[in-house]
């Protein structure tokens, strides 16, 4: 049996909490009205996932990944996909280049994926064949080229961007890869007032300089602090409930998913969102996991991996819809009293 | 995210002071408990869901328990009819749900992990609350926001509703009365009046004493069986087995009828006699001859003999009016007075036939019924001397079947018998007539004739078996001892000539003693009639003192015992109605002879008479001569009587009063000898009645219109229970009708004219295969109703119906049509009068003009 872990320290937690605080307002105070988008990025970035956005174009995806790399200090490569891209356009090529000893030999030039956060502009419209030179890369987080293998620096975020209209000449991304993506977030439009404060304060668009970074050992930090913040064994099994009953016939499954859903979410959604829990847990500077968290990234976690049938077209049900009537009916407690039967709050203090 | 809790303060934020604080709960206020506090609240919470989930279940399983227990009790009771006390132990089901419902109740409460996160998201914990229960919380223990304990609602309006209705049901189930919760399986059929009315005809059967009891309750039984088995369902079965029932009770009821119409002609046409005969005698000139008031009479005795036997209602209006057919009835055997008085037999054939039974021991005067077949056929066996053996023997059972009871022979010992035949011989039978001997003769005696001899003797020897005999050869206890005295006598004379053993003579006292002894002392039932009784005292009276006096000579008897026997047999006087039969039971010539002897002053030497007259009538003789001697009759009787019986040597002195009955029956034997009216008129007027007959007319009229008026209360009993309808009760009413003036008319215009029989025979009206007499009056049914009746249809040839049509209506008169010939014969065409095959085919009138047009149309060319 493995010892239980005990709970980080108020003053570990609460520095690391800070910082992270500090990240998301400087976030939030270089692109504005993107506050919970980025609080959902951050927990991307803190559970050490990978992010599709989801926009129209112009609405802020590749300023929010630059300003992120600036902010962590975080090398950063903007790939902008194409239907002629090619994997070697991402992943390097080995050229031929003459060495000291006037010899000539296949040296591998690294391609734009090796860095730390890669901005993949517009990824549904490259070929399967180059968006599958990513599942390594993004899984496994190194590239085998020619038989070797070479690590992607750590830590390695694949940002993605993909554009909801304009389909014709895209490739949509396949569920493997799809389901690598740790969040598929839906970058909105923005308030008129937003506009507005966006016009009057930025010429141009310029994001406004900021003089806070976090530095690659206080990101460590932050990454270790992840690692002990506590999942309590009722919040995991509501996670297993939940992404179970996104399986049609399952036992909790709800009406909605068992006639709109063809395929349910797969084990590697329950570990993200343990993973993102966690991390919304930590910007929460709490040492646990609630439920609240988890209520917090299910949408974002599940709402990709979940494959709709016709029949939702017709009934116009979105994934959202259906993730919504789960949580909504999914009780986390798992208490399971009968219907008629009520736990009020206002009872009596003991 | 709540900021760190400063000094001083509890979990939320509020500012501790003394007087919220509390010891012993880790310094916090009342809202902010101690983690470790966390699992008793825990517990407390799943009771609470224990407690409401067990609630919850036990109004369920109670309500579905009340509703299953209303039901078997409703069913129980409506098909079954259970009584409701067994059924409250239903109740116990009421706990058992409860039971049963906490106890599943138990495992549906939540877990304690569960209950837990609940407290954990009740409190917004973020799984610190979670967390507790797993890792040690450390410095995040005071970070644990405060927890109430949450409140387990239950909204079960409905469930208490539920189990309100159930237990309503079950209450109503418990408290509506049997008679409305029995279910009715069949639909009965209410045939309650119909068996009302059938029961009431049962009773007013039973009670008639048409149906005996038995029958009734049978009926009755039936009766209850059809309505219990009475359904709507097959309502036919149950109007048949009606039907059936009504069908015997109204055959019942119309035999009982025709039975009563007929008693009632008959108790109609015995008043209307009697009354008829009252008049008659009443009149001052009756018009009735003494042959015709005994044909009447008898005819009387006879109709009301057949209405006691057959009308109990008449049997009991005869004891109410002290009637007593017997007495109407003349006393002569009508077939032995016929026999004796019939040309055909002469005089020695009917002396050998009066020998013949009197040897046996038999009165002539009471062998009937004898037809006259069996009496020619016995005229013929002892005209002929020569009998055979067959021949005797068929004769022996002619006259046991008709005058002697083979049961009446009992087996005399070879002695005795021998010693009988002697004394039958000194009679003057023949072997050939009379043989009993054994021997080796032909006439030895069978061992049949030797049974038949030992049962007479036994029979005779105990009362009962006497009183069997009696009764079942109808025979009278004077006929019996007469036989038996008779033999006794020829014993007794032959024992003075000592042809008779002493065991001979003390056996016939024995059986004359004994006879009369078990006679009196018979405890069942009077063996004898008073006159019976007192005739066979007489004879006894008559034959005793001889008896006495061989056995006190012979030293059998002692002097006490004579004294005794003497005593009681001379309280036993005979009367005069005795002697009259006595008389009567004479033969007319030894009786002319005997009263010859008497006149020429033989004296009482009844040993001489014996000689002449006969052993048995001898005594009758003797009680004339008595009774004479007694001067029993007033003097001018006694004068006329004297003067009467001057030509016959009679001494006026010895002329005894005689009263009315006595002369009419000494009249009648008088006659009976041959002397005419003139020779011998002693007695008042034949055709007078007896006060005595007069009354019993009388009694016959009363009990005949009494038993009528009852026959009509018994039918109108039935009429008013719909047993009979009331034109039988009119019938009835009109067979009641007595004309008895208008019959005493007819008698007195016819009686001279007519025998009784042709009168009876002859009445007007009576109808009957003979169509009665020529003037008889017709005798109509009830008028027949005319509706429907109509002449019969006859069909008319389809030409005639033809020219109808064509014809013009004169006018319509009633009668028949009145045809004329002429018109029938005209006829001026050429297929006129060709009749059709039933007026199928068309049939077409030629005139003779249009001839030469029908050729040219025919015409070749």
């Amino acid at each position: 049996m493995t010892p239980t872990p005990s709970l980080l320290d108020v003053s570990e937690l609460e520095p690391a909490a800070e910082r992270v605080r500090q990240l998301l307002e400087q976030l939030d105070r270089i692109l504005l009205g993107r506050s919970e988008l980025h609080r959902m990025v951050l927990v991307g970035v803190l559970s050490r996932g990978h992010i599709l956005l989801e926009g129209l174009p112009g609405v802020g995806k590749t300023a929010l990944v630059k300003a992120l790399g600036e902010l962590m200090s975080l090398q950063f490569n903007r790939v902008q996909f194409t239907p002629d891209l090619m994997p070697g356009d991402i992943l390097g090529n080995h050229i031929l280049q003459d060495t000291d000893s006037g010899r000539r030999e296949m040296t591998f030039q690294p391609g734009p994926i090796f860095t730390n956060i890669l901005l993949a502009d517009e990824i549904n419209r490259a070929s399967p064949k180059t968006q599958s030179a990513m599942l390594e890369a993004m899984q496994e987080r190194c590239v085998t080229m020619l038989g070797v293998t070479r690590p992607l620096p750590d830590p390695f975020f694949v940002l993605a961007s993909q554009n909801p209209i304009e389909l014709e000449g895209t490739y949509p991304l396949p569920e493997a890869q799809l389901d690598r993506f740790l969040f598929k977030l839906h970058v909105g439009d923005v308030q008129a007032e937003v506009l507005e404060q966006i016009i009057s304060s930025r010429r141009r668009g310029e994001a406004p300089k900021t003089d806070f970074q976090l530095t690659g050992e206080q990101l460590a930090e932050l990454f270790a602090v992840m690692e002990r913040i506590f999942l309590p064994k009722p919040v995991s099994r509501y996670i297993a409930r939940l992404v179970a009953a996104t399986h049609p016939g399952g036992g909790e499954a709800t009406e909605a998913v068992n006639q709109y859903v063809s395929y349910g979410a797969s084990p590697r959604a329950a570990i993200a969102m343990a993973e993102a829990s966690r991390a919304c847990a930590l910007i929460a500077g709490r040492p646990t996991v609630g439920f609240e968290d988890v209520r917090a990234v299910a949408a974002a976690v599940l709402n990709h991996r979940m494959i709709l049938n016709y029949k939702s077209r017709f009934d116009r049900v979105s994934t959202r819809d259906v993730i919504d009537g789960l949580l909504e009916s999914l009780d986390e407690t798992g208490l399971d009293l009968p219907s008629d039967m009520q736990v009020t709050a206002t009872g009596e203090a003991s | 995210m709540k900021p760190a809790r400063p000094q001083g303060e509890c979990l939320q934020g509020w500012t501790l002071t003394p007087t919220l604080s509390l010891k012993g709960r880790g310094g916090t206020c009342r809202e902010c408990l101690p983690v470790d506090q966390t699992s008793r609240m825990i517990d407390r919470f799943r009771r609470h869901v224990w407690a409401r989930l067990g609630l919850r279940g036990a109004v369920g399983a109670v309500s579905l328990w009340l509703f299953v227990w209303g039901t078997v009790v409703l069913i129980s009771r409506a098909a079954v009819g259970v009584e409701r006390l067994p059924l409250a132990w239903g109740g116990v089901g009421v706990l058992v749900a409860i039971i049963g419902a906490y106890a599943v109740a138990r495992r549906r409460v939540p877990t304690a992990a569960n209950v837990r996160a609940m407290f954990d998201r009740q409190s917004a914990a973020g799984g610190l609350v979670m967390a507790a229960a797993e890792t040690e919380l450390g410095g995040w223990s005071g970070r644990v926001p405060a927890m109430r304990l949450p409140r387990v609602q239950w909204r079960g309006g409905r469930a208490w509703g539920v189990l309100a209705a159930a237990m309503l049901f079950v209450a109503i189930s418990f408290a509506l009365p049997q008679r409305m919760v029995t279910i009715r399986t069949d639909r009965s059929l209410d045939i309650s009046d119909q068996a009302n009315q059938l029961n009431e005809q049962i009773e007013v059967l039973a009670e008639q004493e048409i149906i005996d009891q038995t029958k009734a309750d049978e009926l009755k039984e039936k009766l209850e069986q059809v309505k219990a088995d009475a359904t709507a369902d097959n309502p036919v079965k149950t109007w048949e087995a009606l039907d059936h029932l009504k069908d015997t009770l109204s055959k019942s009821a119309d035999r009982a009828a025709e039975q009563s119409l007929a008693q009632t002609q008959k108790l109609t046409e015995s008043q209307a006699l009697a009354e008829a005969m009252q008049q008659d005698q009443q009149a001052n000139d009756p018009q009735m001859s003494d042959e015709l008031n005994a044909a009447a009479m008898s005819h009387l005795s006879d109709l009301l003999k057949q209405m006691q036997q057959n009308s109990k209602p008449f049997e009991q209006a005869m004891s109410k009016h002290k009637l007593d057919p017997n007495a109407l009835a003349p006393n002569e055997s009508k077939q032995m007075r016929q026999v004796f008085t019939d040309q055909s037999l002469d005089p020695q054939t009917q002396q050998k036939i009066r020998e013949a039974l009197s040897k046996l021991g038999l009165n002539p005067e009471h062998v009937a019924p004898v037809d006259r077949k069996t009496l020619d056929e016995l005229h013929e066996a002892l005209k002929d001397q020569t009998l055979d053996k067959a021949e005797r023997e068929a004769l022996r059972q002619q006259l046991a079947k008709h005058e002697m009871n083979k049961s009446q022979l009992s087996p005399l010992t070879d002695e005795q018998l021998k010693q009988v035949e002697k004394a039958l011989r000194e009679l003057g039978l023949s072997d050939e007539q009379f043989a009993l001997v054994p021997g080796d003769e032909a006439g030895k005696l069978t061992s049949e004739q030797q049974k038949q001899l030992h049962e007479m003797m036994k029979g005779a020897q105990t009362g009962k078996k006497f009183r069997q005999v009696y009764l079942r050869e109808g025979l009278d206890a004077r006929t019996v001892l007469k036989a038996h005295l008779s033999l006794a006598k020829v014993q007794m004379q032959h024992h003075q000539q000592g042809m008779l053993e002493r065991a001979g003579t003390e056996l016939m006292w024995q059986l004359a003693t004994k006879t009369l002894d078990k006679a009196q002392a018979d405890a069942e039932g009077p063996l004898f009639s008073p006159d019976q009784l007192d005739t066979a005292v007489g004879l006894m009276n008559q034959a005793a003192p001889e008896t006495f006096e061989q056995m006190k000579q012979l030293g059998q008897v002692d002097d006490a015992s004579v004294e005794d026997v003497s005593k009681m047999i001379g309280q036993k006087l005979p009367s005069a109605a005795e002697v009259g039969k006595a008389l009567d039971a004479v033969d007319p010539k030894l009786l002319a002879e005997a009263i010859g002897q008497v006149a020429a002053g033989a004296g009482a030497d009844t040993t001489a008479w014996n000689a002449h007259v006969g052993m048995v009538d001898s005594w009758a003789i003797e009680e004339l001569w008595r009774l004479l001697a007694d001067e029993w009759l007033p003097d001018d009787e006694m004068d006329m009587l004297e003067t009467k019986l001057e030509p016959h040597q009679l001494p006026a002195a010895q002329l005894p009063t005689l009263n009315d009955e006595a002369l009419r029956q000494i009249n009648t034997a008088f006659k009976n000898i041959g002397l005419s009216e003139d020779d011998f008129a002693l007695l008042p007027p034949p055709q007078r009645l007896t006060p005595e007959q007069m009354q019993q007319l009388a009694a016959a009229a009363g009990a005949c219109n009494a038993s009528k008026l009852s026959l009509r209360a018994r039918m109108a009993k039935l009429e008013n229970v719909k047993l009979i309808d009331a034109k039988m009760l009119e019938k009835m009413k009109k067979a009641g009708e007595c004309d008895s003036s208008g019959l005493a008319a007819f008698l007195a215009e016819n009686c001279n004219s007519m025998s009784m029989s042709q009168m009876l025979s002859g009445i007007p009206g009576r109808g009957g295969i003979t169509r009665g007499r020529g003037d008889a009056a017709m005798t109509w049914k009830d008028p027949a109703s005319e509706q429907g009746a109509r002449f019969q249809e006859q069909m008319l040839p389809t030409d005639n119906l033809e020219a109808l049509k064509n014809s013009d209506l004169v006018g319509v008169s009633l009668g028949a049509p009145e045809v004329t010939e002429a018109k029938a014969a005209t006829s001026s065409s050429a297929l006129a009068n060709t009749t059709a095959g039933g007026g199928s085919a068309s049939k077409q009138t030629l005139l003779p003009r249009h001839r030469a047009a029908v050729q040219q149309y025919f015409k070749r060319e």
